[in-house]
């Protein structure tokens, strides 16, 4: 027994599933393409490299996208691994640790992360649920507190515990779906992913949009002009995604708003943490001297905190 | 020279090894040059940096643009680079160093004498002004007088302060495996001795002019062991 019932689109196959939705995109990137160019020819530049910038992020995520639809699922949980080894790498770049966190860091990287992704090739839910929140909570600490060094030690501690959260943990989740087993849905969980990435990014898109139109404030908050973007291009974006998906039409809609308001909450507490270490862009070794430039963060910011909460609501309601 | 086998693997080895070196230190750090003083100049000029590990110099090789790492030697301790074949090959054959001696008190020649040498030669130099790693909770230690007295030799030299970022915590000292965290080299603007100017006014103006460049404050918390 399930909360909901599955709703699947049995007509289809996968293969027509995962065409529908790119071919979808598609239109939406000729039709933005167009109007990138027209707007341009009528003298309105800015807003016209805007659109284009755009439309190159979408393609390259409809490529990302058309290869995860294509590659199984052991290829998806590499690459998903090795985007969560680069994000790890980024945020312990900035944190504070000493000598004594030397072994500590290493087995974040080495030990921890390949645990997790594993756990995950091996679908085994109930220990990779807990393995960085209870397991390496407790362990950690122990390291560099066996070679004695407590300067700063809560805070050591806790960046590292901070940085595993956000960039194995939760990315993790989004390979995670793949395991899901929901009944008549078969193989096709790779949708799943498909929709948590679209939604996410279009409703960040969109908000930032409506950002642009507002005058500029020096808060980390969004307005409520903002979340309501957000919110409701999450909606929109759930219920147009509803057939490819195993939720019913209200359900998608529902998901699509609890991922626009968790990327939200996602970029919220990233840029308060990039506010704190003094940076604006999180690949903060870049050539340019402003870092402006944008690390792997700053792209997957409003899908980290997404993709749990999708996850874990996605398996309440649909499997047994 | 006649090209045998053997005068092939004698340039081959060294060129290879650096490579792989350099290619080892972009892997496992990342690491991008940042130009905050402009382009970097051909002539020679004596680079300045931050000293806390060992991979502070394959770092900045490995960020120079081709042409200039060419001509750019690492100044380094005879006592450490020949103690021992290995070492020495690396010193002599991979990193071209410009070994001299250190120790006030048992040093036998001057040990800027071979550095103004490589610079008269046409090469450019790197040296690590603090005279060794630094593994305190301080940013930068103070410099030694091994820089002004380059500086007087050759007034038209230029200093070139450069930062390393991040390596210390990449291979603390004491540790075998590195951690692949990103690293930045940041080269600043050049300076030069002015002509009225004291030793511990000229030591403290370079000194400066290297914190300057450390990309971010928390650096201060970070910098320790």
């Amino acid at each position: 027994m399930t909360i909901i019932d599955p709703v699947v689109n049995a007509d289809w196959s996968y293969g027509a599933h995962l065409a529908g939705v790119m071919a979808a995109v598609c239109l939406g990137l000729v039709l933005a393409a167009t109007a990138s160019v027209l707007l341009h020819r009528r003298g309105r530049i800015g807003t016209a490299d805007r659109l284009e910038n755009y439309v190159w992020t979408w393609s390259g995520m409809l490529v990302l996208l058309m290869l995860a639809g294509l590659l199984g699922r052991t290829a998806i949980i590499c690459v998903v691994a090795a985007l969560s080894f680069q994000a790890l790498r980024e945020f312990f770049s900035l944190i504070h640790t000493r000598r004594a966190d030397h072994w500590a860091l290493l087995a974040a990287f080495f030990v921890v992360l390949p645990a997790q992704y594993l756990l995950i090739g091996f679908d085994w839910y109930g220990l990779f649920a807990i393995l960085l929140p209870v397991y390496v909570f407790l362990l950690m600490p122990v390291i560099p507190a066996l070679r004695g060094d407590t300067t700063r030690y809560m805070d050591r501690v806790a960046e590292v515990q901070w940085g595993l959260m956000i960039s194995v943990y939760c990315l993790s989740h989004v390979p995670a779906l793949l395991s899901l087993d929901i009944a008549g849905y078969g193989e096709r969980q790779t949708l799943l992913i498909v929709f948590l990435v679209i939604v996410g990014l279009g409703a960040d898109h969109v908000r930032t949009e409506v950002a642009r139109l507002q005058p500029p404030r020096p808060q980390l908050r969004p307005t409520s002009a903002e979340l309501a973007a957000a919110a409701g291009t999450g909606c929109l974006l759930g219920l147009l995604l509803a057939p490819v998906t195993p939720f019913p039409a209200a359900v998608a809609g529902g998901l699509g708003v609890v991922i626009a308001v968790m990327g939200l909450a996602g970029r919220l507490v990233l840029t308060a943490i990039k506010r704190d270490r003094g940076i604006s862009g999180w690949k903060q070794n870049d050539s340019s001297l402003d870092d402006e430039s944008s690390g792997l963060l700053d792209r997957l910011d409003k899908l980290i905190f997404a993709a749990p909460v999708f996850f874990h609501l996605t398996r309440f309601l649909l499997t047994v | 020279m006649q090209t045998t086998p053997f005068t092939l693997s004698r340039q081959l080895v060294p060129r290879l090894a650096g490579s792989g070196l350099r290619g080892l230190a972009r892997v496992i750090t990342g690491v991008r040059p940042r130009f905050a003083g402009g382009r970097l100049l051909p002539e020679p000029s004596i680079y300045y940096a931050n000293h806390t590990s060992h991979g502070d110099f394959v770092l900045i090789w490995t960020v120079l643009p081709p042409s200039i790492r060419a001509v750019t030697r690492p100044v380094a301790g005879a006592d450490y680079w020949q103690n021992g074949r290995l070492r020495r090959y690396v010193a002599d054959n991979v990193l071209d160093a410009v070994l001299i001696e250190r120790g006030k008190l048992d040093r036998t020649s001057d040990p800027t004498a071979p550095v103004l040498a490589a610079l008269d030669a046409g090469a450019s130099v790197i040296i690590f002004p603090e005279g060794t790693r630094n593994t305190t909770d301080a940013p930068l230690l103070p410099f030694k007088a091994g820089l002004y007295r380059l500086a007087e030799a050759r007034p038209a030299v230029p200093l070139v302060p450069v930062w390393i970022e991040n390596v210390c915590r990449v291979m603390p000292k004491g540790e075998l495996l590195p951690l692949p965290l990103l690293c930045s080299v940041t080269f600043g603007p050049g300076l030069t001795l002015d002509q009225t100017e004291r030793r511990p006014l000229f030591l403290e103006r370079a000194r400066s002019a290297l914190l300057a460049l450390r990309p971010r404050e928390t650096a201060i918390d970070s910098g320790g062991q």
